[in-house]
C-alpha cells in the first residue's frame, strides 16, 4: 500500500509539473520522473520537520502529494501546454548520433555496474554524508534530529540539504531494510534522467541529432559515470540544473511564462540537493534579469514566475538552514585575510588552468569547450537563450571561486577534492548552452556550410520584431 | 533579441562539423573511461574485490551490543580531524571515525567524550587498547575484532 502510494505521489506530482513543460513523449516522461522524485523528497523533508518521522505521517504525505498532483492534472485537462517543437521535420540529418549515444549509454551502464560492484557503499562522500544521512533518517524514527547533531564531526556535513538522502531514506523505509543497491539504483536513475533530459531538451530546442550529440558528449565525459557510481549528489544537482536550464531556454524561445515557473521549481530542487544549488539558483535569476532577451516588462514577469516556482522549496531550505542545520564548515572560520590574499588567488588560478587539461577526469572536453567559447561562439550571431544560460553559468562558476579562497581547508587539497564535482554540476547545462549557441532554432538549418539564412540575417541586424515568434506562441 | 547591427559571416556550426568533433572527443573520453574501469580498476580482479570484506563488517558485532540510539563517546589511537583548517597528519583516524559512524547510525559517536555510559574505542592497532583505557581511566567491557574495537565504561 505505502509503495503504491509512493509511486503514485512520484508519478502524479511529476506529471503535474511536467504538464507545463512544452515537450512530448519520452522527454516529458524524463522531466516528470525527475520532478516527481524531487517533490517526493522535498515533501518528505517538510513533513519530517512539521509532523515528525512516523510511517503514518509519511503515508499521509504521499496521499496528499498524489491527490494534489492528480487534481492539478485534472484541472489542466484540455489545456495542454503548447508543444515547443511541433514541426514535422523530414530529417536529412544522419541518424548515427542517436545510435552512438545509445551505445555510449550501454557502455556507461556497464562501467557504472563495475564500479558499483567494486564500491557498493559508493565513494567517500556518499557513505560519509549522503547515505549516512539516509541511514539516520530511516533508522532513527522520531529521533531523526540525531542526523543533524552538532556532536557529529563536521565531516558529516549536517547542513547539507536532503534531496538525495530523502529519496534513499524513503526507499529504505518502503523496503524495510537498508540494502546497498537502493542508493546505487537511485544514483543510476538520476544520472540516466540527466542524460535523457539533455538529449530530449537539445533535440526539442534544436533538432534530434543535436540531442544525440549532447547525450554522447555527456556520457563520454570520463568523470560523469564515476561520480554517478560514487553515489554523490553532484550528478543529481547537474540533472536539476540542466532541467532548469532547458526550461529557461524553452521559456525564452517560446515565450511561455509557465516554463520559467517550472525552471524555478527545478532550480529550487537543485538548491535542496546541495548548497551549491542555492548559489546557482540566484545566478539563474540574475541571468534572466541581466540579459535583454525580451522587453523589460516581460523579463520581470518571467523573473516573478521563476521566483514563485522556486518559493516553496526555498522556504523549506531557509527553514532547514535556520532551524535544523548547523554552520557550514566552509564558512565556519571566515577570514577577510584569506579573501584578499593575492597568493591564494594566484594558486587558485594556476590550479584552474591545470584542471582544464586534466585528462583523467575530463578527457579533452574542457579544452574543446574553451576553444569553442573563445573561437567559435564569438563569430556567430548571439542567441538569447544561449546568452542567458551562458551568463548564468559563468556567474554560477565564478561564484564558487571566492569560496575556494575563503574556506579554511588547505586550498589545493580542497580544490582537488571538489573542483571536478563543481564542474560536473554545471557540465550538462554547459553542453546544452553550447548547442543553443552554435545552432539556431528551427529545422531550416541544413548542411549549407553554415552560411546564414535570410531569417538569421534579419535576426542579426535586428529587423525581426520577435525573432522567436512562431506557431508555438499560442 | 534584436539590437546588434553586426552581420555575421557564419550563422551556425554545421551539424556534420559538430558531429565529427564530438565523435573524436567522445572516442577519447570513452577510451579514458575504459582504461579506468578496466585497467586502473583491473577488471580481472573484480570478483576478488567483490568478495573482500566491507569496512562496515568490522562494526557488525559491536552494533548489536550498543544502544539503538543516543550519544556514545568515541576514542581512537589515531588523531581525528575535528576542525576545518587543522587537519590530522593523515586520514586514518578520520576514516575510522566516519566508517564507524556510517555503520552505527543512528547512534551519534562523540569524539573524546568519556562521560557517556558506554564509550567506543576504535583503534588502528589493537595493542594500544589497554593504554587508551588507562589514559582515560576507563575499563574494558567487551572486545571485538581482536581488541581493535572495544566497549569501555567507568
Amino acid at each position: 500500500m505505502s509503495a503504491i502510494l509512493a509511486a503514485a505521489a512520484i508519478a502524479l506530482s511529476g506529471a503535474a509539473v511536467a504538464a507545463f513543460v512544452p515537450v512530448r513523449g519520452a522527454t516529458r516522461a524524463a522531466f516528470a520522473l525527475l520532478f516527481g522524485l524531487g517533490i517526493w523528497s522535498a515533501s518528505y523533508a517538510a513533513v519530517l520537520f512539521i509532523a515528525g518521522n512516523t510511517p503514518r505521517t509519511i503515508l499521509l504525505k504521499d496521499a496528499v502529494v498524489a491527490a494534489a498532483g492528480a487534481a492539478l492534472l485534472i484541472a489542466r485537462r484540455g489545456r495542454a501546454c503548447a508543444v515547443f517543437n511541433d514541426a514535422q521535420v523530414v530529417e536529412s540529418a544522419p541518424g548515427w548520433p542517436r545510435g552512438a549515444a545509445i551505445a555510449a549509454a550501454v557502455i556507461a551502464t556497464a562501467f557504472f555496474v563495475e564500479h558499483t560492484f567494486r564500491n557498493p557503499d559508493g565513494g567517500w562522500d556518499a557513505w560519509a554524508i549522503w547515505n549516512l544521512r539516509a541511514r539516520f533518517l530511516a533508522r532513527s524514527g522520531e529521533d531523526f534530529r540525531a542526523a543533524f547533531s552538532p556532536d557529529l564531526l563536521f565531516w558529516a556535513h549536517q547542513d547539507y540539504p536532503l534531496l538525495v538522502p530523502g529519496i534513499v531514506a524513503q526507499a529504505f523505509l518502503l523496503w524495510g531494510k537498508q540494502p546497498l543497491w537502493i542508493p546505487a539504483l537511485v544514483s543510476y536513475a538520476l544520472a540516466a534522467l540527466c542524460v535523457a533530459v539533455l538529449a530530449g531538451a537539445a533535440a526539442e530546442l534544436r533538432r534530434p541529432p543535436w540531442g544525440g550529440l549532447a547525450a554522447l558528449a555527456l556520457l563520454a565525459t570520463p568523470c560523469f559515470v564515476g561520480f554517478a557510481a560514487n553515489q554523490q549528489s553532484d550528478v543529481p544537482v547537474a540533472a536539476l540544473m540542466l532541467a532548469a536550464s532547458a526550461l529557461t531556454a524553452f521559456g525564452i524561445e517560446s515565450r511561455q511564462r509557465s516554463c520559467f515557473a517550472v525552471a524555478g521549481i527545478s532550480a529550487s530542487l537543485a538548491a535542496w540537493t546541495k548548497n551549491e544549488g542555492g548559489v546557482y539558483l540566484v545566478c539563474f535569476a540574475l541571468g534572466l534579469a541581466a540579459i535583454r532577451w525580451a522587453p523589460a516588462r516581460e523579463r520581470f514577469r518571467s523573473l516573478v514566475a521563476f521566483a514563485c516556482g522556486a518559493a516553496p522549496v526555498v522556504a523549506l531550505l531557509i527553514y532547514f538552514k535556520f532551524a535544523i542545520a548547523h554552520v557550514n564548515d566552509l564558512v565556519s572560520e571566515p577570514s577577510a585575510g584569506r579573501l584578499f590574499d593575492v597568493s591564494r588567488w594566484g594558486e587558485l588560478g594556476l590550479a584552474l588552468a591545470r584542471r582544464a587539461i586534466f585528462f583523467q577526469s575530463w578527457g579533452v572536453w574542457l579544452v574543446a569547450e574553451v576553444v569553442v567559447l573563445a573561437l567559435v561562439v564569438p563569430r556567430l550571431p548571439p542567441r538569447p537563450a544561449a546568452r542567458t544560460l551562458g551568463v548564468a553559468l559563468v556567474l554560477a562558476f565564478a561564484a564558487t571561486l571566492p569560496i575556494y579562497v575563503l574556506q579554511p581547508h588547505p586550498l589545493l587539497w580542497f580544490f582537488r577534492a571538489s573542483i571536478d564535482r563543481v564542474l560536473i554540476q554545471l557540465w550538462p547545462s554547459i553542453l546544452l548552452a553550447t548547442a543553443l549557441a552554435i545552432v539556431p532554432r528551427g529545422a531550416d538549418v541544413q548542411e549549407a556550410g553554415g552560411r546564414p539564412s535570410l531569417g538569421e540575417l534579419t535576426d542579426a541586424i535586428g529587423a525581426s520584431p520577435s525573432p522567436q515568434a512562431s506557431a508555438n506562441d499560442r | 533579441m534584436p539590437g546588434s547591427a553586426r552581420v555575421y559571416a557564419r550563422s551556425f556550426v554545421p551539424l556534420r562539423t559538430a558531429a565529427s568533433a564530438v565523435a573524436v572527443l567522445a572516442a577519447v573520453g570513452i577510451a579514458r573511461e575504459a582504461y579506468f574501469h578496466l585497467v586502473s580498476e583491473p577488471i580481472w580482479e573484480l570478483r576478488s574485490a567483490m568478495r573482500a570484506p566491507r569496512a562496515e563488517e568490522r562494526y557488525r558485532a559491536v552494533r548489536a551490543a550498543l544502544p539503538r540510539s543516543g550519544r556514545v563517546g568515541y576514542l581512537s589511537d589515531e588523531p581525528v580531524t575535528s576542525r576545518p583548517g587543522a587537519p590530522a597528519p593523515d586520514e586514518w583516524g578520520t576514516w575510522l571515525y566516519q566508517e564507524a559512524q556510517y555503520a552505527l547510525a543512528p547512534v551519534v559517536l562523540v569524539v573524546g567524550d568519556t562521560s557517556t555510559p558506554v564509550v567506543l574505542a576504535n583503534l588502528k592497532r589493537a595493542d594500544r587498547l589497554e593504554a587508551i583505557a588507562r589514559e582515560h581511566r576507563l575499563r574494558i567491557v567487551r572486545r571485538f575484532e581482536d581488541g581493535a574495537v572495544a566497549l569501555l565504561n567507568r
